[in-house]
Parts: structure tokens; C-alpha cells; sequence
């Protein structure tokens, strides 16, 4: 788990020296995530929604339209089932409430193309890839096994970003996105999931 | 300056997010929810060609693989008491008359680990002829064997163990007294006197071939 947090931090330095480098055509946008688990071992595992997210991404604009740069997101999964009896594999009877944890950090290079330049509303659409770290965590009772795996990651998104002011350079975002992510251990096939975001984008100057 | 201040603030809000955003798992759980009962036994043995059955008048308390002592605290007495309970309620018949073998040996183990190490499952086994000797069920130069095997479980704090030996078929050339069940308990509240009712009701529960 400290090695989880560190690589967080390492990440959000890192974007931060990014953005102070190439500050007049950088732009930050900070979202909550909400993410559905869509892959059908992946619901298995975990059901539930996850409402605990946020997706934060430093853009350099090339032109009005063109924009690419660096994307980390990152959810938390989570679903506790009650109580019940489990074949182990060792052929034992475990009696317990299985609380299925997984956590997922996709760090990929991102580009996004607006369709009009200076709308009220411009819509735009993305793409990504890059790597995902994953942290799956599985407790009987208050037992955990936990591991961490890194695999690839891609990503594809429509969204619109609208202006605060006329002109202006910051403004409210609203997107929404499917997210690949292959995996293949744990008896979980893929990670998938469709996401939907909402946020701020801020120039950084 | 204060320009290069603002997204750094953010930034490291962001990272804090991350942090913060996490269902903690452990504080989701009460005191129930946090133990695990195993259950295990031998499928080639019929529980119904099994009648009598007796307790071992104490419990083994192990320590770091260790055997400390035999012991009956109140909390012993009721986890005794609640498994002969359950017994009955299957239909075997608690033998009284110490002078004669009951089919079955019931020996419970209490065993407990420092914070600063851990113990599995299959260690504890490896010692076990040295925690309850099996000279007690009138078997002396005797061993235990175990014809099913666990899991590697690892435990910091505290395991219950209960082990049923099978006494009226020892195994006359290798010497050794067959375990047909054990069961095995984990988790916070082990302990505890107040939960010996549920854990021992659990453990019975969830092995229904364990009847007459």
C-alpha cells in the first residue's frame, strides 16, 4: 500500500513539473469519476458502481482543436458480501464475509480533438493509452490477500467543454468514456469499465 | 508566485484524494463480520458408524508453536460445555465411564502468536503430537495423522482449533489415531467468552455430514 500512495504522489509531482515547464498552452482539468464495472468476471467480483474517483489530465494545446497530453485516473471498487460458505481450494468449508476490494490507476498518454474553436459548447472526442496499475485486495473476514499488477490501459471518451466566460480559457467539463483494461488474473477477464466524469479544466499561466 | 502556487495546490489535493478515496475495508467490519470459520474432515468416513464420544478435560494453549500449558479458564469450560452440547444435539452420546474408549476424541487448542510473528496452519499440525499426547485417549506411542490437508492459513493474533480424532479405528501398524474433523476458528473476538456460543453453533453448522 505505501508504495500505491508513493507512486500517487510521484505521479502528481510529476504532472505538476510538467505543467510549470510549458505553462502558457497547458491546461488542467480535475473531474469526479464515477466508474461501472462493465467486463462480466469484473461484476462478478464487483457489482457495485464506484463512486469513489477522480481523473485529472495536463493538456498542451497545439492548436484550438488539438490538444495531447498526460491522463491519470483512478477508482476505488469496493462491494462486501454477507456472510456464507465457501469451497476452499484445499477442499475446506470457510465460513466467512468476503469483502472484494480493487483499485485502479490508469496513467496513459491522452490527445483530444473540439470540433468547433470558440462555441458556447464545444464538443470534443479522445483517446488514450498508457499503462494501468492495479491493486486488487480480497478479505475473508479480516484477512487480506492483496497484489499488485500493471497492465495496459486504453481509453476512448466524447465529451464538452464549456467556458466559464466568452473566451475564456477555463470552464466546466463533462465527458464520458470507456475505459479497456485488459487483465487476466485472479479469475478476473478484463477491468473495463464506462465511465462517466464531471470537472474543471484551469489554464495554467 | 502565486500563479505556480495554485495548480501546485491542486495537484497535491489531487494526490491527497487519491489517499482519502477508499472505502476503508476494516472499519466496515464489526466484530462478526471479521472471523473465519474452516471447516475440514475426512470424506471417507461415515459420521453414523460413529456412537460415543468424549472431551478432553482441558485445552491445549500453544504459543508461537509452542506448547505452554493445558488450561481451563471459563472461557475453555464454556467451549467444551457448547461443543458437547452440539454432539448431543447430532445425535452422539457424551461417554461418561472413563474406563471405556468413546469412538470419538474431541481436543481443543487455543493457539496465539506475538503481534511480531505469524504462524500458519500447517505448523501448528507439524507439532501437534507434542501438544496433546495421545497417551490421554488410552493410545500411548501413538501419533495423529491427518488424511486431509489445509491450506497454508497464517494467523498473527489467535486460532481456535477443535480436532476429532477417531478412536475407534486406530491404526494399529503405522500407531497413529486418525483426525475426521477439525475445525478451526480465527479472527477478532476468537477469545472472547460472550462469542463462544456463535463460533462453536457456526463451525457445527456448516458441517452437516457431522451427524449419527
Amino acid at each position: 500500500m505505501k508504495t500505491f500512495k508513493k507512486l500517487c504522489f510521484l505521479i502528481c509531482f510529476g504532472l505538476f513539473a510538467t505543467a510549470t515547464a510549458e505553462a502558457q498552452r497547458l491546461k488542467f482539468a480535475l473531474n469526479y469519476n464515477v466508474a461501472v464495472p462493465m467486463s462480466e468476471s469484473f461484476k462478478d467480483y464487483v457489482s457495485k458502481t464506484s463512486l469513489r474517483g477522480m481523473q485529472g489530465s495536463i493538456l498542451y494545446s497545439f492548436n484550438e482543436q488539438i490538444r495531447a497530453g498526460l491522463q491519470v485516473s483512478y477508482n476505488d471498487f469496493y462491494e462486501k458480501f454477507p456472510r456464507q460458505v465457501y469451497k476452499g481450494s484445499d477442499g475446506s468449508d470457510i465460513s466467512t464475509v468476503l469483502t472484494n476490494t480493487l483499485q485502479t490507476l490508469p496513467i496513459m498518454v491522452k490527445g483530444e480533438y473540439s470540433f468547433m474553436k470558440e462555441a458556447r459548447v464545444q464538443p470534443y472526442v479522445g483517446v488514450g493509452a498508457g499503462v494501468n496499475i492495479v491493486n486488487f485486495e480480497q478479505y475473508l473476514g479480516e484477512f487480506p490477500y492483496a497484489k499488485y499488477y500493471s497492465k495496459a490501459a486504453f481509453t476512448v471518451d466524447v465529451g464538452i467543454l464549456v467556458p466559464f466566460r466568452k473566451e475564456g480559457n477555463s470552464g466546466f467539463r463533462l465527458s464520458t468514456s470507456y475505459n479497456y483494461l485488459p487483465f487476466n488474473d485472479e479469475g478476473i477477464k478484463n477491468l473495463n469499465s464506462w465511465n462517466v466524469q464531471a470537472g474543471v479544466v484551469i489554464p495554467l499561466k | 508566485m502565486k500563479k505556480k502556487i495554485f495548480p501546485l495546490l491542486i495537484l497535491v489535493g489531487f494526490g491527497f484524494l487519491i489517499q482519502g478515496c477508499r472505502k476503508d475495508v476494516l472499519k466496515n467490519l464489526d466484530d462478526d463480520d471479521a472471523r473465519v470459520y474452516i471447516t475440514k474432515y475426512d470424506s471417507s468416513v461415515n459420521f453414523s458408524n460413529y456412537q460415543t464420544f468424549r472431551l478432553a478435560d482441558s485445552v491445549s494453549v500453544v504459543r508461537d508453536g509452542q506448547l505452554v500449558r493445558h488450561d481451563l479458564t471459563t472461557y475453555d469450560a464454556a467451549l467444551l460445555s457448547a461443543i458437547s452440547q452440539q454432539m448431543v444435539q447430532r445425535g452422539f452420546q457424551l461417554e461418561t465411564d472413563q474406563t471405556k474408549v468413546p469412538d470419538l476424541g474431541i481436543q481443543v487448542s487455543r493457539i496465539t502468536t506475538e503481534y511480531t510473528g505469524v504462524v500458519s496452519y500447517n505448523d501448528y499440525w507439524g507439532g501437534y503430537d507434542s501438544y496433546w499426547d495421545p497417551f490421554y485417549w488410552g493410545y500411548g506411542g501413538y501419533g495423529y495423522s491427518f488424511p486431509y490437508a489445509f491450506g497454508t492459513y497464517t494467523f498473527r493474533e489467535g486460532a481456535l482449533s477443535i480436532d476429532m480424532l477417531d478412536l475407534k479405528n486406530p491404526d494399529t501398524g503405522a500407531n497413529q489415531l486418525r483426525s475426521v474433523w477439525t475445525g478451526l476458528g480465527r479472527g477478532t473476538g476468537i477469545f472472547n467468552t460472550n462469542n463462544v456460543a456463535e463460533i462453536v453453533q457456526t463451525l457445527f453448522d456448516q458441517s452437516g455430514y457431522l451427524n449419527r
